[in-house]
This record gives structure tokens, sequence and C-alpha cells, in this order.
């Protein structure tokens, strides 16, 4: 009985429901990307095509070259090729997507095992190493509604990003409304909050993800910034910055929800989502950079193992430890 | 009696100190930001091996073997000191880019794995060998960790521009820490596997003998 | 009886064993600095000649001597290394030269200013930027930033290293600004108070023919008039010999 197989978790679902996850995810995803074209011109979707055809390509040719099964069917590298281009700004030369997606695809994503057997997420771990790699263009926002050809590699004037502003203590000079809305410079998909939750209540709705990690991220987040308020603003103004700016959406809804590099259990999800808002709150207050939400959601990525461990549902009908008989 | 070509390859291959035993990792990744630098820093830990295992194992009668591990320390402790006055004073170029991690070498693991495990029980002569050896093959490791780190992390290999003619961008990252381990660690598994490949073949080569 | 004997026999044996281990490699080391110990001191010698010689446009034999006894702010003690006041071969008085280790990011960033007889900085070289992330803090070492300083009587540097910070390399550029900046003021309160010395003991003419230019920047001299109380002997106390450089 070839088909009967015996794995330990995480369980690998089957392709077709994997593709019809991933599907659903990209279709949650587009939204904010029809917002980044809006804003940013479309460059924005050539940077996100080429994002994703590279990832695709990256997990075809290491399936074939360490002769493996092919995955790429399962869409999961379309995805990440998505995640990488919405987490990178619109001005990067269009070499860096297809650099970052060499390293999620292959370094972080295959070469630890494949789909389901990644430690972190490989979307995120290649924008970090994107950023230390290459700070200067990874730090160049521009204005939205700037001309940006199409293919070609540009230098740009670069602006201040509001989660920079924040971090220097000046309030950002977009209104709230424009922050939620998304008219403001910053990385592709992470502009636009509203699009972005829209695009999680789909996700929501179709029961990919589950409320507890964005719930608990975001609230966590929130209630650090109102204890915290920065930049002279009045606490509630400042919650509403800080949950707007960066990639706090983003990285709640679609990054942390990653089912590989996050805990099983509701209860661990939880402390994981936890874990997610101190990190993020701690390095955006004190740390050194502005943006603390892909390193935060890295480091509980790698605590991940160790949440599900504490938060192992309990056996029915198992004998109980002590028992002496 | 002494096998030298078996030592040879043990100290090369199957027994190296980085890529097969991971002993020193802390200079190896610290150090290698540049193929000059691993170079350099691989050639004064041959000298350092190569003085320690002779002085250890001209000594080994007599060090005490309740505190040989101290004895050892001060042994090698002395003969670093003494090989870095010497590059301060006729290198001192290396001395400014090794900076630090030159008094590392007393807790680089390699050597007091090799004082333990080889000098403390065998002749002076394989002793020295072991030593020459053992240093070659953990210089061999950091110039191809550091050739690898300076090509992508700064275009050039011992300075000679390679890569930025061609209008490559340096990738900062395989200069900082993050980037030696990740290199580090392609490396160790592509030697590993290149092992396994050669093991696998003796023994089909092996058995069809048979 | 015969236990505690061989015990202490044995504790003995393996104590002087350890001690000629010991006295051995030590006369090893020492062995090694007695002939090593001239040779790097030279080495520094002609690194910190090379250095200053290069600002003061290479001229070749500049000699140099350390100027002691210099206040310097409290919060810049650790900043501050030397202070050499730098002739040519002819006894020139060419003017001073501060050797500086203010700390960047993650560790000391090591760099001598110089300066000319009237107080204006004429060079700034970073010798080494050690630990500093390159491509971002190691850019104080490029020439876009250290010409920045260059003075000339129209054109001096302001008091705030705000100025010159390299944006995303802030943690590095201030600090360095900073200890440039303290520098000059160091400077130029020494030059201030050999103005004052000048008039009130002839003797430092001979030695310092250049200072008997006027001061043109009228600042300096209110600052002496402040300065003046404590600080009298500052320039003639100039201890250390000077070498000769070929």
């Amino acid at each position: 009985m070839d088909f009967l197989k015996v794995t330990s978790s995480p369980h690998m679902r089957h392709e077709d429901s994997t593709r019809i996850i991933m599907i659903d995810v990209i279709i949650a995803l587009c939204p904010a990307l029809i917002w980044a074209i809006y804003i940013f011109g479309v460059r924005a979707l050539t940077i996100t095509l080429v994002s994703v055809l590279s990832a695709v390509l990256f997990e075809f040719l290491y399936r074939l070259i360490m002769k493996k099964s092919q995955s790429i069917g399962d869409f999961s590298a379309a995805v990440t090729g998505m995640l990488l281009a919405f987490s990178l700004p619109v001005s990067v030369p269009l070499w860096m997507p297809v650099v970052g997606s060499f390293f999620a695809i292959v370094i972080v994503k295959q070469l630890y095992g494949g789909i389901g057997k990644n430690v972190v997420n490989p979307a995120l771990a290649a924008r970090v190493f994107l950023f230390l790699a290459f700070p200067s263009e990874m730090a160049a926002f521009t204005k939205p509604f700037e001309k940006l050809p199409i293919f070609a590699n540009t230098d740009i004037i670069a602006t201040a990003t509001p989660l920079a502003s924040l971090k220097e203590g000046t309030a950002p000079s977009q209104r709230t409304f424009d922050l939620f809305l998304g008219n403001n410079p910053g990385c592709i998909g992470e502009v636009s909050v509203l699009l972005l939750a829209a695009g999680a209540l789909y996700l929501l709705a179709r029961k990919i993800i589950t409320w507890h990690i964005p719930v608990a991220y975001i609230a966590t987040a929130a209630v650090i910034s109102y204890i915290f308020p920065g930049s002279g603003m009045d606490a509630v103004q400042y919650v509403i910055c800080e949950l707007c700016t960066g990639g706090l959406i983003l990285g709640a809804f679609f990054m942390a929800t990653d089912y590989t590099t996050s805990p099983v259990s509701a209860k661990g999800r939880i402390i994981y989502g936890i874990g997610c808002g101190l990190i993020t709150m701690f390095i955006r207050i004190c740390g050194g950079y502005p943006e603390g939400v892909s390193f935060a959601i890295l480091v509980m990525n790698c605590l991940a193992w160790y949440i599900d461990k504490f938060t192992k549902p309990r056996v029915f009908g198992g004998a109980k430890k002590n028992e002496k008989k | 009696m002494i096998n030298i070509k078996k030592m040879f390859a043990n100290g090369i291959i199957n027994e190296n100190p980085t890529f097969v035993q991971l002993l020193g990792m802390c200079p190896t990744l610290a150090v290698t930001t540049s193929a000059l630098n691993g170079l350099g820093m691989g050639v004064t830990v041959i000298f350092v091996l190569t003085l320690s295992n002779f002085l250890i194992s001209l000594l080994r009668k007599f060090i005490p073997q309740q505190v040989r591990i101290a004895s050892y320390i001060v042994i090698i402790s002395g003969v670093v000191t003494a090989i870095q006055l010497l590059i301060k004073a006729y290198f001192p170029d290396l001395d400014k880019s090794l900076g630090l991690f030159i008094p590392l070498i007393v807790v680089n693991c390699i050597i007091l794995a090799r004082a333990e495990a080889f000098a403390s029980k065998n002749g002076i002569l394989p002793s020295i060998f072991d030593g020459l050896f053992m240093g070659l093959g953990f210089t061999i490791a950091l110039t191809i960790l550091g050739i690898v780190r300076e090509l992508l992390g700064a275009g050039t290999i011992f300075g000679f521009d390679i890569l930025l003619r061609f209008g490559y961008t340096p990738i900062l990252f395989f200069i900082l820490p993050a980037g030696a381990f990740i290199t580090l660690g392609v490396l160790i598994a592509a030697v590993n596997s290149i092992r396994q490949k050669a093991a696998e073949c003796k023994r089909k080569k092996e058995a069809e003998k048979s | 009886m015969k236990k505690n004997n061989s015990s202490v026999v044995y504790i003995l044996n393996i104590a002087i064993r350890l001690v000629v281990i010991c006295a051995v490699i030590a006369l090893l080391v020492a062995t090694v600095n007695y002939y090593t110990a001239p040779v790097i001191e030279e080495n520094n010698r002609i690194a910190t000649a090379n250095a200053i010689s290069a600002l003061f446009g290479n001229k070749e034999n500049i000699s140099y001597e350390e100027i002691k006894d210099v206040s310097i702010p409290e919060d810049q003690i650790n900043t501050v290394d030397t202070i050499y006041s730098v002739k040519d071969y002819d006894g020139v008085f060419l003017g001073y030269s501060v050797k500086l280790s203010p700390t960047g990011f993650k560790g000391d960033v090591d760099l001598i200013t110089a300066f000319d007889t009237d107080g204006f900085i004429i060079g700034v070289e970073i010798t080494s930027t050690n630990d500093e992330t390159s491509g971002i803090g190691t850019k104080v070492a490029s020439k876009d930033f250290t010409n920045q300083f260059i003075e000339t009587a129209d054109n001096q540097i302001s008091d705030s290293p705000e100025e010159y910070i390299i944006s995303g390399a802030t943690k590095t550029s201030k600090p360095v600004s900073q200890s440039i900046i303290t520098a000059k003021s160091i400077i130029s309160k020494l030059i201030s108070n050999a103005d004052n010395n000048v008039e009130l003991t002839p003797n430092n003419k001979v030695e310092n023919p250049q200072l008997n230019v006027p001061e043109t920047n009228v600042n300096n001299n209110a600052e002496a008039d402040i300065d003046n109380t404590g600080t009298l002997d500052e320039n003639s106390s100039e201890n250390t010999d000077g070498e000769v450089i070929n």
C-alpha cells in the first residue's frame, strides 16, 4: 500500500489544495497591487512580474538540477515572489528582485527541504538579505505619482517615508486618512492599509488564515504605541499612524500567518502574535532601524517550534504520566 | 612509521579543521572579509600550529598529565605572543587588518585540539607535519571562504578587480557576519557532498574489484 | 606518613615542572620582544611622521614635537590623543597637528588633522576606520567628507557637527566631525595663549617667529582675555624630543 505514508508535521497537503490556498492568497494581494500600479506606475507591475517569474524559474531549475519532483505547480513560489516584490521600494533596479528571489527560493526554502520545511519565511528573509546587501537602494523611496521608467534603472530623489519621520520624532506630513488609503511613499505592497485589509478579509472568509495571529500582533503593537506615543502626537493618532505605516499590516496578515513558520495551536498563535508585536515596536521605538516588522517576524519564526512545544494540545485518552500500576 | 601522504590527505580533506572538524569557527567567520586577510590568518596559524606542536611534542614527557591543558595554553600563548610581535615588527599592514584576531589564535580550538589529540602522543617529526598539514587545510579553507566573500561582497579578489568592470553592484551582505555564516554553510555542504560522492565511488570500485 | 610525603613530593614535582615550562616560554617571548620592540616603535614613528608630512604638503624632513599640558574639554579627553607642533627641516614653524580617535559606530576611528600657523585646518586624514561598516561608516575616509573641513581665511568650519553629518552614517560621521571641531578650538586657544605669551615673555620670539603676526580673528583675542588667567605657560612646555624624518 504505497499511498499510505506516515510523516511528521507540518503535514503536507496534496498539491491541488496547496494550489487553491496559494491562488486565494494571490487574489487577496491583487487589490494592493492594483493600488500600487495606480500610485507608483507600471514599474510596480514589472517589479512584481520579474520577482514572481524569477522565483518560479529558480524553483523549477533547482528541482530539475537536484533531481527532485517538480513543485512549481503548487504556486507557492509565485506567492513568495509576489510578497517579496511587495516589500521592495518601486525604484529598485530590476535585477534586485531576481537576486532576492534566488536567495528566498534556493537558500531559504529549497536548501532546507522545500515547502513545509523552511525555518523562516522565505520572502521576509530575502527582504532582510536585500536590505543588508544593498542598503542604499533599499532605502530609496519615491513620492507617489512620480513617473518612473518601466524597465530602466533610475536615479531618484529619495523622500522620507512616514515611518522614517516617526523614527526621527516628527509627525508624518500625510493626513491620517492618506496613510490609511495608501497615498504615501513606501514599499510597493505595504502602503494601502485599506486594500490590504480588504484582501485579508477575503482570506479570513475563505478560512485560509485565522484571526489569532493578526489580531494579537496588531493589538499588541497598538497597545504599546498607545502607552508610548512619540512625535508629539496625541496617543490615538499616534497609534493609527504606527499601525498604518510600514509593513505592519502586510506582515501581520500575509507574512506572519505563513503555515510553515508559525505555530499550530490557537494559544500558540496568540503568543506568537504578541511576540511579533512586542519585537516590532521595540525595534521601531528603541532600535536603530525605523522598520521592525521583518526582523520581528523572522525572530518569532525561529521560536515557532518552541512555542509549539509548549502549547501542545492535550491528547485525549492517553495515560497520565505518573500513574503507577 | 608515519604516513606522510595520509597525514597530508587528512589535514587538507578528510579531517579539514574548518570544513569537517568545524574547529576555529570564530576567526574563520570574522577574518575572511577579504581573500588576503583569510590567507594571512591561515599562514599565521600554520606557523603557530607547527611551532606549538613541535614544542608540546618535545615536552610531552615532561608536562604533567594533571595540568596538561594549562601547560598547553602557556606554551601556545607564548608562541602566539612571539609571532604577534614579529608580525607587528615586520608586517605591520597584516597586523592592522587582522588586528584583534592574532592574539585570539591562542583560543583557536584547532591549536588546542591538535595539541591534545596528536602532539601529546606522538613524536616530534610527525607532530611537526601534523601541524603543518592541519594549518595548510585551515589556510586553504580560509582562503576559499575569503575569495568567495570578497568576490561577491566587493567584486575583487586579493584587491584585483574581477567583477566591478562589468558594472557589478557589490552585495554588501557577504562582507557582513550574516554573509559569513551563509557562505560557510554552503561551502561545508559542498565539501561534504563531494566527500560523500568520492566515498561512494571508492566503495563501488572496491565492490567491483571483489 | 609516607603518603603525606609522597603527596607533597607529588605536588612539588608538578609545580616545579610548571615553573620550568613557564620560565622557558617567558624566555622565548622576552627574547623575541628584545629584538622586535625597537622595530615596532620605529614603525609607529614612521607611520605618524608620514601621515603628518602628507598633510603638510609632503614636505620632506618634517620634525614634530609633542605639546603636553594642553587643556582639553572633559568630554573629549578620550578623543584627543596627541597634539604636535610641526616644524620643517630648517626649524621654521609650520603649524600644529592633532591626532584624534573618536568613538564611532563600533569602535574608534583614527584620524590626524593639520593646522597652519593661524589655526586654520589645512588637512584631515582618516588613518583608520577600524570596525566601521564598510560602504556606510567608511564614507568618512573619502575625500568628499574630509575636504569639507579645509579652511581658508574667509571660509571656516562651523561649530556644530550636525552640518557635516553623512546621512545614513550618523553614528560614525558625527563623532568624527565633533572631534575635528574640538581640535580646532584647542588649537585656537593654544594660538591665542601663545600670542599673549609672546607679549609677556619675549624669549619665545626666537622659537616661534610666525606667531608675531597679529591675530586676524577678533574672536580669538576675546577668548584669550577670559582664558588668560590659568594657562599662561602652555606653549613653553614642549617636552619630548622631536625626531628628524628623512
